[in-house]
This record gives C-alpha cells, sequence and structure tokens, in this order.
C-alpha cells in the first residue's frame, strides 16, 4: 500500500470517525448542557418561591384584587362590532342627556397595543349645541366611561356671534380612543 | 527635568545592553557554512542552531518568473524546478509584469558534506541582497571564492564575468552604481543586518529537512496527545454534566410537591404584573380635557369671548377676545390641573376688546382611573 493510499485512507477514516462518533457526542453533550441549564434555572426559581412562599401567596392574593379592579375600567370583548354599538348608544344616550345634536359619528380606527392585554377603537364625534352642554357632555365621558381617553377635541363657533357669550351654539368635535381587553 | 533625563539615559542604557544581548545570543545560533562550518563568532557551531546560513559555493541560483497567487504556488514552482533530490530553497521576489521573480536556491553536491543542524536554512546571497541597496553592487570575496550581488541576482566569478563592472554590464544595471569589496567579516555584518528584513514567506520556506524531519516524528505523539486531552476533556464534561444533573434533580425533589403549585403562583403574579402594567400604562395617557372648559369659564367670568378651542394630546390653544387679557391668562395659570400658560401670539386691542392666544398643557390626573401602582 502506497504512502498516498494510506494518507486518504487516514483522512477518510478521520472524516468517518468526526461524521459518525465527535459529531452526535460534541451534539449530545449541548443537549445535556441545555437540559442541566434549564434544571439548574428551575431549581433556582423553585428555591426562590419556596423561601418566600408566604409572601408570595399574599402578593398573589392582593395583585388579583387591584387587577380585578382594573378589569372593571377595561370590558372584555368578544365581538367587536356589538362592542362598538353599545358604547355608541351609550355616547348616543350622553349627547341626548346634554341637549346636543349629533352631526358626526364615525368609528375610524382599531387596533392592538403591542404587547399588551388591551385593544382599542377610535371614534370622531361631531356634535352641535351650547358650549356649556358640551362642557357637560365632556365632563360625563370622563367620568362614566373610565376606559375612553380623549386624543383630540376642538370647539369652533356655529358662526361668530352665537359663540360669542356664555350659552352660544358651537360645534365640537372630538377623537375619542376607547380601550377594551381582548378575549384570549 | 533633572528626573526625566536621568530616567530616559537608563532607558537608552537598557535598551542598548538588552540589544546588544540578543544580538550576541542571536550570533551565536547563526552558523555559517563556507568550507567549514562556523557561527557568526567564528566558534564551532552548537549541537543545535536556530539559522544556517549556505554559502554562495553550496548552491545554485534560478530566478523564474511565474503568474503565482498565493505562497503554496511558489513551493509547487520549487518543485517543478527541482532537479534531483537535492533541498531546494526560494523567495518570493518583487511583482513584474504581471508575474513574480521567484528566487530559486538549489544545494550542490558540496552540501552534503555538511550537516546542517538548524531550525532553518537560508543563502547567503539572499540575506546579503537585502542589505545591498539598488545602486550598488557587492564583490563577495572569502576563502578563495568570489562573487557579484547586486539586490537583483547573484553571479559567482569566472570565465568573462570577472569583475564588478562586467557582471554590471550583464546585468543591465543602470549607470551610477557603485562597487563595494565585502570580505568574511563584513559577510557577517551584513549577514546580521539581513535578518530582520526576511519575509515571513521566506522564513516559512526556510525551515530545514532536519527540522522537518523531527517535526515529522513528533507529530505522531502530538496528535495522539492532543486527541487523549480532548477526549478526557470530553469524559470529564460528560461525568460533571451528569452528576450535576442528578445532583440538581435530587435537590428539586427535596424541596416537595408544592413547589410546582408555588411555581404557577409565582407564573400568575408575573401575567397579573404585566397586566396591571398595561393598564397603568392605558391610564397614565389619559388627560382631562376640564382644563380646557375652566379656560371657556375664565375668558367668560373676565365679560370676554372666545372664538375657538382645540385640544390635541393634553395640548390646548385658546383662542378669544377679553377686556384684558392678561386675567384670563393669570386665571388659567392658577388651575391645578394647567402648566405652561402663555400667550401664544401678540396681544392685539381690537374694537372694544383684547384679542389673545393662550397656549397650555393639562397635567396628568393626580389619580388615574386605574389606581396608583
Amino acid at each position: 500500500m502506497s504512502s498516498r493510499t494510506r494518507t486518504l485512507l487516514a483522512v477518510l477514516v478521520s472524516l468517518l470517525v468526526a461524521r459518525f462518533f465527535v459529531l452526535p457526542w460534541v451534539e449530545r453533550m449541548e443537549e445535556s448542557r441545555d437540559n442541566l441549564r434549564v434544571l439548574t434555572d428551575r431549581l433556582d426559581r423553585s428555591e426562590a418561591v419556596f423561601s418566600n412562599r408566604e409572601a408570595l401567596t399574599r402578593s398573589l392574593a392582593d395583585l388579583q384584587r387591584n387587577v380585578a379592579k382594573m378589569q372593571a375600567n377595561y370590558p372584555a370583548v368578544e365581538d367587536l362590532s356589538a362592542f362598538q354599538l353599545t358604547q355608541q348608544q351609550e355616547v348616543n344616550r350622553l349627547l341626548q342627556q346634554a341637549g346636543l345634536q349629533l352631526v358626526v359619528f364615525d368609528w375610524t380606527l382599531t387596533g392592538d397595543i403591542e404587547g399588551s392585554v388591551l385593544s382599542f377603537a377610535r371614534f370622531r364625534l361631531q356634535a352641535r349645541g351650547e358650549v356649556t352642554a358640551q362642557a357637560k357632555f365632556m365632563a360625563s365621558i370622563e367620568t362614566s366611561f373610565l376606559n375612553f381617553s380623549v386624543r383630540e377635541m376642538g370647539v369652533s363657533p356655529v358662526n361668530a356671534q352665537q359663540v360669542a357669550q356664555q350659552g352660544g351654539s358651537s360645534e365640537l368635535s372630538t377623537v375619542i380612543d376607547v380601550y377594551f381587553r381582548k378575549r384570549s | 527635568m533633572h528626573f526625566s533625563n536621568k530616567f530616559s539615559d537608563v532607558v537608552v542604557t537598557w535598551r542598548a545592553a538588552v540589544r546588544g544581548k540578543l544580538i550576541a545570543w542571536l550570533r551565536a545560533r547563526v552558523i555559517w557554512i563556507t568550507s567549514d562550518t562556523r557561527d557568526l563568532d567564528g566558534q564551532a557551531p552548537r549541537a543545535w542552531s536556530l539559522l544556517a546560513v549556505w554559502g554562495r559555493e553550496h548552491y545554485t541560483e534560478t530566478v523564474v518568473e511565474h503568474a503565482i497567487a498565493k505562497w503554496s504556488d511558489a513551493a509547487s514552482v520549487a518543485r517543478l524546478h527541482r532537479h534531483g533530490r537535492r533541498p531546494v530553497m526560494f523567495h518570493i521576489g518583487p511583482f513584474q509584469d504581471g508575474k513574480r521573480r521567484i528566487f530559486l536556491y538549489e544545494l550542490t553536491d558540496t552540501a552534503a558534506s555538511f550537516p546542517a543542524r538548524a531550525l532553518f536554512w537560508m543563502p547567503e546571497s539572499l540575506l546579503l541582497s537585502f542589505a545591498c541597496s539598488p545602486d550598488c553592487i557587492f564583490t563577495v570575496a572569502r576563502n578563495g571564492t568570489q562573487y557579484f550581488l547586486s539586490s537583483e541576482g547573484t553571479q559567482l566569478s569566472g570565465g568573462l564575468i570577472n569583475s564588478s563592472a562586467k557582471f554590471a554590464l550583464a546585468r543591465g544595471v543602470r549607470a551610477g552604481w557603485h562597487d563595494r569589496l565585502v570580505d568574511e567579516e563584513a559577510a557577517r555584518a551584513l549577514i546580521l543586518t539581513g535578518l530582520p528584513r526576511v519575509s515571513l514567506s521566506s522564513w516559512l520556506s526556510s525551515v530545514g529537512p532536519l527540522a522537518q524531519q523531527v517535526l515529522r516524528k513528533v507529530s505522531a505523539p502530538l496528535v495522539a496527545g492532543v486527541v487523549t486531552l480532548w477526549l478526557s476533556f470530553m469524559l470529564l464534561g460528560q461525568l460533571y454534566l451528569l452528576v450535576t444533573f442528578e445532583l440538581r434533580q435530587r435537590a428539586l425533589d427535596r424541596l416537595g410537591a408544592d413547589v410546582s403549585t408555588l411555581l404557577e403562583s409565582q407564573r400568575k403574579l408575573d401575567i397579573l404584573v404585566a397586566e396591571q402594567d398595561d393598564y397603568l400604562e392605558a391610564a397614565g395617557k389619559h388627560r382631562s380635557v376640564l382644563p380646557m372648559w375652566a379656560g371657556f369659564d375664565a375668558v367668560w367670568k373676565s365679560g370676554g369671548l372666545v372664538r375657538s378651542a382645540k385640544w390635541v394630546d393634553g395640548t390646548v390653544s385658546l383662542n378669544g377676545a377679553s377686556n384684558d387679557a392678561t386675567t384670563v391668562l393669570a386665571a388659567i395659570s392658577k388651575d391645578e390641573l394647567t402648566s405652561e400658560a402663555q400667550f401664544g401670539a401678540a396681544v392685539r386691542q381690537g374694537n372694544n376688546l383684547q384679542e389673545f392666544m393662550i397656549n397650555f398643557e393639562t397635567k396628568p390626573l393626580p389619580s388615574s382611573a386605574a389606581g396608583k401602582k
């Protein structure tokens, strides 16, 4: 057997050993290392929760109460259309109570807040009436709907003389975001 | 200043001393093979040396031009031009007309009687050429051997080429060159001068055959050692992973079954904290519009009128007229829920009233609808 053949055979054997013995072994070692890391993390977490179990139970109960209160402000929504209809009806009721005339109501946008349990729907509203009634309406919105967040609001006179004094008529336009919980 | 001078003197002295010791060390470990073998101090060589410099009488020199891309191509060229089984050294020269000049140095039969036990082998003329400027021709004459050397090659004295002038003519050296006679002592000094100028590729191609034999001998045990070390490392690693995993699993088991419930509680807690943060973030964006209506009230109380008002993300712009615009601004500034109240444009006197535009910010509510964290 020539030296070239011997060299080629040695290279072939080395490659076979590397492919069928070394690489699988290294992969198994890496897998074992990952398993050990996961187990270590779990053990650390377990020891931590075990030593703080009373505080953990107490905190959980407190937090559940707090979050339940907050959840009450943000309704869970399954059917978005039905929810939007309900909210629109409520807004309409407040408009009528304030004695304002609806000009435009339009749902313009819906979307999720990234990485959050909340979503939002945005509407644009235009209403005409007395300035004091508009103030009363906006105050009702703020106090009745804690999940509403006003983004924009503008008041402009229907005509310059009417808005001039208290009790004058003007047009209110506003853009409001309605926050709600996504039903998972 | 005085201290600085003393310090620099010490550094210079120290550097000179180290350099002197290094050169002395090197001179004793470089052997020069001419008619006999001596180190650069003229002493008998040690059992092993760092570098063997072959005298010009022990090799032939050929210059070829090849379009090579890498060092291994030059090695192939050297193999191509090898005539027998005698060792060939090579040096990759300058790039010229798309090709590289390669200097090949093939040992002659006279070299066989000199056992050069050194790690590297290098031809004398190569080292001298590094110390030879382009406008100079060395006439190296020692121990009955004479040859001519320029920075581009050498030729043994003989036949028609028996003077540096004829060598210059034969080589086409440009006019203006000067001659330098190099005797044995001068050659020793020039060898040391040329050593630091040898390129890495030349050092690589200069590993001597004896050193290669030694390398071949130690390579097998070296590889075996490395493989053994690697196997030991892998086995120990595997053992460590197994034992550690088992120990940690037992530690986890010792904590009891309640841990799973507690971990689940912790997971719920994390989710609830994240959810609470979402609500607080949404509530934090909330700005009340009531300060804008308070602005209306301030205008009306001053006997004025509001022409228009706009509120965008908590920034209010109120456009109106009043008997005294500053009274309105003062009233708005006093409101706890406003900040940065200021005139947004010049106040102008109309027919009876002062026309103004007031801008202000609405503060976040002190207690948000979602409650405090």
